[in-house]
C-alpha cells in the first residue's frame, strides 16, 4: 500500500488558505482563553457582545482560583442519627460522621476516589444556602418534621411567599435529607423511621498555633435541622451505596479502634 | 520660495514613503518569519508524544481507581444527577445520550470500560485519533455527569483532547508509527496543512498552561495567607486535601520552610512565561513544577490532577532532551551487550 502525502492532495492554493485560517484561528483561540482564564479585567469589552462566553462555555469553559485567595481552611462535614423502629418502643442512634467515613476511602490512599468527597461538597452546598436564610427561617427548620409535613409550608412567609434563598435552601436541604437517608439505610437497615443531620464547618488549627500542645482545635460552626422524615425516593436497597459506605466504615471503626 | 517649500514637500515625501514602505518590509519580513515556523516542520514533536502519553495516564489512573466505587460517585441517586442534566454537556448531544445511557448501573460500567479501552489506546498511541474521538465523546460525558466529582483537571484535560486530535502526537513513541513504519520503508512526511494544524495545538496548549499558571499566581497573590507565607499549611489540614495528616504536620513543623515553599509557589506560577525564555531559567521552572506537582499529587491526594497539568508542561521540554533522555537508555544496554560480547571467549 502506497500513501500519498498530503501535500499532492491538495492544490497549493488551498493549503495556503487553510493554513492561514488555521493561523487566525490560533491568534483568536489565545487572545480569547487569555481574557477569558486571566482575572476578569475591563480588557474582556474589547471582544464585542457576548461572543467570549458563547466561544469559551462550554468547550473551553474553566476556572484557575484554586486555593485563591484564601485556601479552604475548614472541613465540611455532615452528621447523622437515625430513629429506629425496635419491636415497641423507638430509639435513637449516636451520631455518626459521614463525611468522615467516606473520608476513610481517600486516607493514606496514594490514588483516592471521588467517593471519599460526596458529602464534604454536599456540606459545602447546604452551608451556603443555609447562612442565606434569615435568622427567622434558621430558626424554623430545626422544627422537627413529619412524614407529611412539608418544608415548603415551615418556609413559606406571611404573605404567602418563598423567597429565592428560601427556594435555594429547599433544594439542598431535599439533597441531604436524600444522602441522610442513604447513610441510614445503608448503616441501620430498614428499621430507619426517621433521620437528623447535622451540618458543621470544623475550622483546623490556625498556623500560628500549629506547635502549641495547649491550643485546641477550634469549635465547629453548627447548621442545625429538625428530625425529618426518610425521603421517600429511596428505598432501602440501593446497592452501590451501601457496599462502599459499608466498606469505609468498617476500615473506618478499624482505624478508630 | 515656491521652489523651497516644493523641495521640502518632495523630501518629506520621499522620507514618508521610504519610512512606510520599509515598516512594511519589516511587516512582511515577521510574516513571513512567522509563517515559515509554523509551515516549516512539526515543532515539539516528542513533547506533544509525552503529553499524550501522560493525558492518557491521567484518564486511565482517573477512570480505573474510580472504578471499583463508581456507583457511589459518578452514579450516585441522591444527587438527582440523572433526574435534570446537571450540567451544560449533559444536556448537549451526543452527551445527552451517554448521560442517559449513564443512568443505569450496566450502563454507566459499559462507559467506564470504553473510556478505559481508550485511554490504553491513548497511551500506546494504538488508533490515536479513534481514541482521542472516542475519549472527546465518553470520557467528557462521563466528567460530566456529575458536579460531585469535578475539579479543574476535567477541563484541562477536555482542551488538551482537543488539541492532541489535531496534532502529530502519533508520529513518535506510538504503536501507530510502529505499524506504519514495518508496513513501508519510509514514512511519509506530513503534509503542509498537518504541519500547521500540529503547531497551531502545541502553541495552543504551551499558551492555555502558561495562563493557567499565571492566572493562579496573579489569584493567590491578593490572598492574606498567600502573602502572609502560611497559604499551603491550611489544605493539607482540610482533611479533603490531607491523605497523609502525620507526613503534612511534619513537613509543617518548620514555618521557614513553609513560607518559603508558599511563596516559591506563587512566584513560579507568575513568573513561568518569562522563565522560559532563558535556557537555565526555563529548567529551573520545570524542575519547580515537577516537584510542585509531586507534591500535590501526593499530599493532597490530586495525583491525576497534577498529571494533566505535567503532560503539558512537557512541550516545553526540547526535542534534543527528549532525544537524549530515550537514547540514555538504549545506548546504556547496547554498551552492556558489547561488554558481554567482550568478555565472552
Amino acid at each position: 500500500m502506497t500513501r500519498t502525502p498530503t501535500a499532492a492532495r491538495f492544490p497549493g492554493s488551498i493549503r495556503q488558505v487553510v493554513s492561514g485560517l488555521l493561523i487566525i484561528f490560533l491568534a483568536w483561540h489565545v487572545f480569547a482563553s487569555f481574557l477569558w482564564i486571566a482575572p476578569p479585567t475591563p480588557l474582556r469589552e474589547v471582544v464585542p457582545g457576548t461572543l467570549l462566553q458563547s466561544y469559551m462555555i462550554p468547550w473551553f469553559g474553566q476556572s484557575w482560583s484554586v486555593f485563591a485567595p484564601e485556601p479552604i481552611n475548614g472541613d465540611n462535614e455532615i452528621l447523622i442519627r437515625a430513629e429506629l423502629r425496635p419491636a415497641g418502643e423507638s430509639s435513637v442512634t449516636a451520631w455518626i460522621n459521614a463525611t468522615d467515613i467516606e473520608y476513610q476511602l481517600a486516607y493514606h490512599n496514594l490514588v483516592p476516589p471521588k467517593a471519599a468527597t460526596m458529602g464534604m461538597h454536599q456540606a459545602a452546598d447546604f452551608r451556603n444556602v443555609w447562612t442565606k436564610l434569615n435568622a427567622e427561617q434558621q430558626a424554623s427548620v430545626t422544627r422537627d418534621l413529619g412524614q407529611d409535613a412539608d418544608l415548603k409550608a415551615v418556609l413559606t412567609d406571611e404573605d404567602g411567599r418563598l423567597t429565592e434563598a428560601a427556594r435555594a435552601y429547599i433544594a439542598q436541604e431535599e439533597r441531604t435529607r436524600a444522602y441522610a437517608t442513604e447513610v441510614a439505610y445503608a448503616v441501620w437497615g430498614s428499621r430507619v423511621t426517621a433521620v437528623q443531620y447535622l451540618v458543621q464547618r470544623h475550622p483546623i488549627v490556625p498556623f500560628q498555633s500549629r506547635n502549641d500542645s495547649t491550643i485546641e482545635r477550634p469549635d465547629a460552626i453548627q447548621y442545625v435541622t429538625g428530625w425529618r422524615a426518610p425521603s421517600s425516593t429511596f428505598d432501602a436497597s440501593d446497592e452501590s451505596f451501601r457496599k462502599t459506605f459499608l466498606d469505609a466504615w468498617r476500615s473506618y471503626k478499624e482505624r478508630n479502634k | 520660495m515656491i521652489d523651497v517649500l516644493r523641495a521640502i514637500v518632495r523630501s518629506l515625501r520621499t522620507l514618508v514613503i521610504d519610512g512606510v514602505s520599509s515598516a512594511l518590509e519589516a511587516t512582511d519580513r515577521l510574516l513571513r518569519l512567522g509563517y515559515d515556523w509554523f509551515v516549516g516542520s512539526l515543532h515539539a514533536l516528542h513533547g506533544s508524544a509525552a503529553a499524550r502519553i501522560l493525558i492518557g495516564v491521567s484518564i486511565f489512573g482517573l477512570v480505573t481507581s474510580n472504578f471499583s466505587s463508581r456507583g457511589y460517585s459518578y452514579g450516585a441517586a441522591w444527587t438527582e444527577q440523572f433526574r435534570v442534566p446537571p450540567t451544560s454537556f449533559a444536556a448537549m448531544f451526543p452527551f445527552v445520550e451517554i448521560w442517559k445511557w449513564a443512568a443505569t448501573p450496566a450502563g454507566l460500567t459499559s462507559v467506564f470500560i470504553v473510556v478505559i479501552v481508550a485511554s490504553i489506546g491513548l497511551i500506546l498511541g494504538f488508533a490515536t485519533q479513534i481514541s482521542i474521538i472516542a475519549l472527546l465523546v465518553f470520557w467528557v460525558a462521563l466528567s460530566q455527569l456529575t458536579t460531585y466529582t469535578a475539579d479543574q483537571s476535567d477541563n484541562l484535560i477536555r482542551i488538551a483532547l482537543t488539541f492532541l486530535l489535531i496534532s502529530q502526537s502519533h508520529r513518535v513513541w506510538s504503536v501507530d508509527s510502529w505499524i506504519r513504519s514495518r508496513r513501508e520503508r519510509s514514512v511519509a512526511p506530513a503534509g503542509q496543512v498537518a504541519t500547521v494544524a500540529h503547531n497551531v495545538a502545541v502553541v495552543a496548549l504551551m499558551c492555555q498552561i502558561c495562563f493557567v499558571y499565571v492566572s493562579g499566581g496573579l489569584y493567590k497573590a491578593g490572598g492574606q495567607a498567600w502573602a502572609g507565607g502560611w497559604a499551603i499549611y491550611d489544605p493539607l489540614h482540610v482533611k479533603q486535601f490531607s491523605t497523609w495528616p502525620e507526613l503534612a504536620d511534619l513537613v509543617m513543623t518548620f514555618g521557614p520552610a513553609v513560607a518559603f515553599a508558599t511563596s516559591l509557589t506563587v512566584l513560579v506560577q507568575t513568573l513561568f512565561p518569562l522563565m522560559l525564555l532563558n535556557t537555565w531559567s526555563r529548567r529551573i521552572a520545570l524542575v519547580v513544577m515537577v516537584f510542585f506537582h509531586i507534591g500535590i499529587g501526593v499530599f493532597m491526594g490530586l495525583p491525576w490532577f497534577s498529571l494533566s497539568t505535567l503532560a503539558l508542561d512537557a512541550l516545553f521540554i526540547r526535542e534534543s532532551t527528549w532525544k537524549r533522555l530515550v537514547g540514555a537508555p538504549a545506548a546504556f544496554t547496547s554498551s552492556v551487550r558489547k561488554d558481554l560480547e567482550d568478555v565472552r571467549p
